[in-house]
């Protein structure tokens, strides 16, 4: 749980230091790639954060050649 | 345009090498020959150096991005340089996770892994908002004290060396150290791909072999020289079933009760260089991904782009033990990404750069 909290307090920070320092027209034809990154990575700590395991790319890699653990 | 000098991005180069083997050295498996495996690996590196540096020097002025775009582009460019994307992205979050890992089994076991890459991602975003100047900058002025650091180390553990723990030199007739100097060449030496990226910034000059080539040689030395370290104070056994045997094998080093821990010094730098690694991987990630969504304004997707980072590293592994477990993989995979996409991008370049000429 304080993963989670530790995260989206520093989500919220950047996000205000974001709209604060920057122009509305720098993020013509990358809004929506800002908000992917931003709200995947958040899906990402929330889920794991509860306790759900989400296996890592890497994970996935080294299972899928070398079998399971 | 910002522009890189040809020092700042020899040293880009290094700090790209020596980040990944501060700590842990190369060659684990191959016993006493480990050295061998690194330097075997430093030879195999120099026919893929050359083949990075034919690439952007036939586009003089280009980095690798405008250079896949114009041999192939708009789709099939935009494409390749979303594979180079997500596989720098890759390497990104393992550098976060190994940091993190590191910091956790060595000196902070209580602490969560998600507040050390919190505060491990924050100046990486806030060099690469200031600017790619700014990290050559920044890899000038650290860079000859990471190296004179690790030099003092070594001649500080002089006294600790056993020059029989290298022998019988070649004894194992298994060819382990060929598979191993195969493992350290995609780990770390087939990362320096990352710069032809920053080959748009270069000044005019010089080519680029001299970047490729000097990274190679320092970088390269640092690697050899770091595993011969660990395996002559460690011994072979201890050397190849502890995690971090540079770190170690700096630890062990005691000048007359007086100058002890020296380890931190190793740390210290490891922290620095990693930091300079994933602010590298984050701008290169930005500068692609800008290319690919058309737009000028790569600098606002870093913030994101660190966050979504920070996430991935928090999964990509799920413990040290894993982490090496996946470089036995990596070797496999890696080369699709360091070799046979940059030979295409070659080959295609070659191709377009002699029909240019005879026209």
């Amino acid at each position: 749980m304080i993963d989670i909290v530790m995260f989206l307090l520093f989500v919220i920070t950047l996000l205000v230091c974001e709209i604060v320092s920057g122009k509305k027209e720098d993020y013509k034809g990358s809004l929506t790639a800002c908000l992917v990154f931003t709200v995947s990575a958040v899906a990402i700590i929330v889920i794991t954060g509860m306790g759900i395991d989400i296996p890592g790319p890497a994970d996935i890699i080294a299972s899928s050649f070398l079998g399971h653990k | 345009m910002e522009k890189l000098s040809h020092r700042q991005l020899c040293g880009i180069g290094i700090i790209i090498i020596i980040s990944g083997i501060l700590v842990s050295g190369g060659g684990n498996r191959s016993m006493q020959d480990a050295w061998i495996a690194a330097g075997l690996s430093l030879i195999l590196a120099l026919p893929l150096y050359l083949l990075y540096a034919r690439i952007t020097a036939l586009y003089p002025g280009k980095g690798l991005f405008d250079i896949i775009y114009i041999c192939f582009g708009k789709v099939v460019g935009g494409i390749i340089t979303g594979i180079l994307c997500l596989y720098t992205l890759q390497i990104g979050s393992m550098s976060m996770r190994i940091f993190s890992e590191f910091n956790q089994v060595v000196s902070m076991p209580q602490t969560s892994q998600v507040l050390m890459l919190i505060f491990f991602i924050v100046p990486c975003i806030y060099i690469m908002k200031k600017g790619i100047a700014v990290l050559g900058r920044v890899t000038n002025l650290v860079l000859p004290v990471i190296i004179f650091l690790i030099m003092i180390i070594y001649v500080m553990s002089l006294k600790d060396w056993n020059t029989e723990n290298i022998m019988p030199i070649l004894a194992e007739a298994d060819g382990r150290f060929i598979s191993d100097a195969f493992t350290c060449l995609v780990y770390p030496f087939g990362e320096v791909f990352l710069i032809s990226v920053l080959f748009a910034h270069k000044k005019y000059g010089k080519k680029g072999y001299g970047v490729y080539l000097w990274a190679l040689v320092i970088g390269g030395g640092v690697f050899v020289l770091e595993t011969l370290r660990a395996i002559m104070v460690l011994g072979t056994h201890t050397n190849s079933i502890l995690y971090y045997p540079s770190y170690t094998a700096a630890g062990v080093i005691n000048i007359m009760d007086f100058f002890t821990r020296i380890e931190v010094i190793v740390s210290g730098s490891f922290f620095v260089a990693q930091i300079l690694k994933v602010s590298l991987c984050l701008y290169v990630i930005s500068l692609g991904l800008s290319k690919i969504l058309n737009t000028d304004s790569g600098k606002v997707l870093i913030a994101p782009i660190a966050v979504f980072m920070t996430a991935l590293a928090t999964i990509i592994f799920e413990n040290t033990i894993s982490s090496y477990r996946f470089l036995s993989v990596y070797k496999f995979y890696a080369p699709f990404f360091q070799v046979l996409i940059p030979f295409l991008i070659w080959i295609v370049a070659e191709f377009k750069h002699r029909r240019f000429v005879s026209a």
